[in-house]
């Protein structure tokens, strides 16, 4: 897995690509929970995540609730139907806004 | 004629001393030329220049080691006087002649007393007194090789002159450039050696690699970068049928690798023959060679078996490269190692490596060494395993030996490391799915002992996928039980080892008529089936959600009871005909969910 960020002035943007798993998801999370920190719309771009789990969906969940506790929008961007499967089984594709 | 006589008469001692030391240095300058035994004649040359220059003693002392290094010491090979200081060591930067090699110039010590560097010979316990001394190095083109010293004149009151030391000056430097030039020599004729040595040590490893038959089903081929190689490959027919091979890199490249190579393809012939697991192959080449492996080098290596009326493959992998599996389809899957390289870890009393067995059936298994994917392109851009998979691909309709030396070929140019190619290519190829489903019901498609690691779970999800392609399932349902199987050795990972990575999981999946079955059994405490049921999906929180994921892209989840000594058994079946979830179409067991609530 890796993890880049977009910092600008009106939003910032994680790109998430590779597999988020057991193993990568602490670092996913890191950059999730760190880009929350900025306090700036948050974009999570997934369209070149090949596989999620329950850790990394666990990661999204946090980052998801920090930013809505810091009244800042959050947004998941190029789901892709590997990872729509996977937030529909957790029942999260109705919490999340998901722009695709 | 009386007139030049009656002006020698009046030449000085002085003149006529510099002009037998003319005679001399010519003298000596021819002797080296002509020397076959140098050692001898600096010993000669010595004496002749104590007795010329009327040193009471002198010696010549060679360097030992690097100058640049602080331990560098100085030996005496040659020496004249009262004391026999031959073979004495001293340090190579204290004292005279310390400073005479590290300026590089002939250091004259008219009165020793005067000299704040001068180190009397009491100093290290040998009685004898130096009241004057020139000390002068012994080197060519900056190159050092030690320095030759005169001490005390043989008059008692008389010391040594600015001229003494200029004689010796130009003594020291032809001494000098005959030891450069016997250096060289012999450097040439070392190297010439070495040269024949290595081609015959090329020889013999290339009779060390198997004589496959061309149309035979596996193939292998070996292209050094150099003339010897730290890589190997073998394989070997077993009675039964089945073929054991292996392929291995060692670290490092060079003659040292190319020995410990021959080792590990001598190890795996001699235990090969009765060891046909293997996992226990490997675990028994590594204590061998842990026994003689220098510290630092290692040795990565994949052992498998494979059977071709099963059309299987078990591999034990220790810290290789991935092996790659390209299917009937074209489709590639990478079965990475599972444990390090041998060498690393030095655990002596380990049984055995995990094992990992597949299908392999309509396709054909690549073992390679990273001499393939970090060659170069034109462009100088590594090939990386997509490149390999390309050309693998560009060539798939040759034969099996045919193919190899065509990928050999396009990757010759670019080449930056010994270059080793293994394929193991399955010949019940061209089967319908229909016929291969029924061969493979009820048989047993992986069965692999995982570290309860979560930098396995990639290794579990490969297998899985594997799996459920062998079965004929499509890549999203295999996707999804890889998911649920991932999933359970997550919370084997967390909830039952606590994460310690010490623990391991029994991974094996068999097919039934009309599913897949997974079952797994790890050693952790045991746990009830009221743990595991997962949290209501109501609740917004990041937690939780694994169980819930199992029993969502499963059929069934089965607690058995585990076998002694283990202690859980989780059984996850999958039917083949179940649909995949798409977000619309809830399954089974969503259904079910939905109607609890």
């Amino acid at each position: 897995m890796s993890v880049s960020v977009d910092e600008q002035a009106a939003a910032v943007t994680i790109y998430l690509s590779g597999e988020i798993d057991l193993e990568s998801s602490p670092e996913a999370r890191k950059a999730l929970l760190n880009a929350v920190s900025r306090k700036k719309p948050l974009v999570v771009d997934l369209g070149e995540v090949t596989y999620i789990d329950s850790s990394g969906i666990a990661s999204l969940v946090e980052a998801y609730q920090k930013a809505k506790n810091a009244k800042l929008d959050f947004v998941l961007t190029h789901v892709g139907d590997g990872v729509m499967r996977v937030l529909s089984l957790a029942r999260l594709d109705q919490v999340f806004p998901i722009r695709r | 004629m009386a007139r030049l006589q009656q002006e020698l008469q009046y030449v000085g001692p002085e003149r006529r001393r510099a002009a037998s030391y003319l005679e001399l240095i010519a003298e000596l300058i021819e002797a080296f030329a002509r020397s076959d035994d140098l050692q001898q004649s600096l010993s000669l040359a010595l004496h002749r220049i104590a007795a010329e220059m009327n040193a009471e003693a002198a010696g010549l002392f060679e360097l030992e080691g690097d100058f640049d290094d602080a331990e560098a010491t100085l030996v005496c090979r040659a020496c004249v006087g009262p004391v026999d200081v031959l073979g004495l060591e001293i340090p190579a930067h204290a004292g005279i002649a310390g400073r005479a090699l590290k300026r590089n110039k002939t250091e004259l010590l008219a009165d020793t007393a005067r000299d704040l560097d001068y180190i009397a010979p009491s100093a290290i316990g040998i009685d004898y007194d130096i009241r004057s001394m020139i000390c002068a190095p012994l080197s060519y083109r900056g190159e050092r090789y030690g320095v030759v010293q005169l001490f005390n004149p043989q008059r008692p009151e008389a010391r040594f002159a600015s001229c003494d030391a200029e004689v010796l000056s130009v003594l020291a430097s032809a001494a000098g450039f005959a030891i450069s030039n016997t250096r060289l020599t012999r450097d040439l004729l070392e190297q010439t050696r070495m040269k024949q040595e290595l081609e015959l040590a090329a020889a013999v490893q290339r009779n060390l690699l198997p004589q496959l038959a061309e149309d035979a089903a596996i193939q292998g081929l070996n292209l050094p970068a150099r003339g010897v190689s730290g890589d190997f490959y073998d394989v070997m027919p077993l009675p039964d049928g089945r073929t054991m091979f292996a392929l291995a890199d060692v670290s490092g490249k060079g003659m040292n690798a190319a020995l410990i190579m021959v080792k590990a393809a001598t190890l795996f012939r001699s235990f090969g023959k009765r060891v046909h697991e293997p996992g226990v192959l490997l675990a028994r080449i590594e204590a061998e060679l842990c026994e003689t492996l220098a510290f630092g080098m290692f040795v990565t290596m994949v052992v498998g078996v494979y059977d071709p009326r099963q059309h299987s493959v078990c591999l034990a992998n220790a810290g290789h490269l991935p092996s790659l599996w390209r299917d009937a389809e074209g489709g590639y899957h990478e079965f990475p190692a599972s444990d390090p390289p041998l060498g690393v870890l030095r655990r002596a009393a380990r049984n055995r490596y995990c094992e990992n067995r597949f299908s392999i059936a309509g396709g054909s298994l690549y073992l390679y060494t990273d001499g393939a994917t970090e060659a170069r392109m034109a462009g100088g851009v590594m090939y990386g395993v997509e490149g390999l998979q390309h050309l693998i691909d560009a060539n798939a309709a040759a034969a099996p030996a045919h193919r190899l030396h065509a990928i050999a070929e396009t990757l010759r140019s670019g080449l930056r490391d010994d270059l080793t190619l293994l394929v193991i290519e399955d010949r019940a190829a061209a089967q319908p799915c229909r016929q291969r489903h029924r061969r493979w019901s009820a048989a047993r498609l992986v069965a692999q002992t995982i570290p309860a690691q979560a930098g396995q779970l990639k290794i579990v999800r490969r297998l899985v996928d594997a799996a459920g392609r062998a079965a004929g399932a499509s890549a999203e349902w295999s996707g999804e039980l890889a998911l649920a199987v991932d999933e359970a050795c997550q919370n084997i990972i967390r909830h039952g080892y606590q994460n310690c990575p010490d623990g391991r999981i029994e991974l094996s999946i068999r097919q039934r008529r009309d599913a897949l079955e997974v079952e797994l059994i790890d050693y952790a405490p045991k746990i009830g089936a009221e743990a595991c049921k997962g949290r209501p999906l109501e609740q917004l929180r990041p937690g939780g959600l694994g169980m819930h994921f199992i029993r969502g892209l499963t059929d069934d989840v089965q607690f058995r009871s585990a076998p002694a000594g283990a202690g859980n058994r989780l059984v996850l079946v999958k039917k083949l005909n179940s649909p995949t979830h798409n977000g619309n179409e809830p399954t089974d067991s969503q259904q079910n969910e939905r109607k609890r609530r």
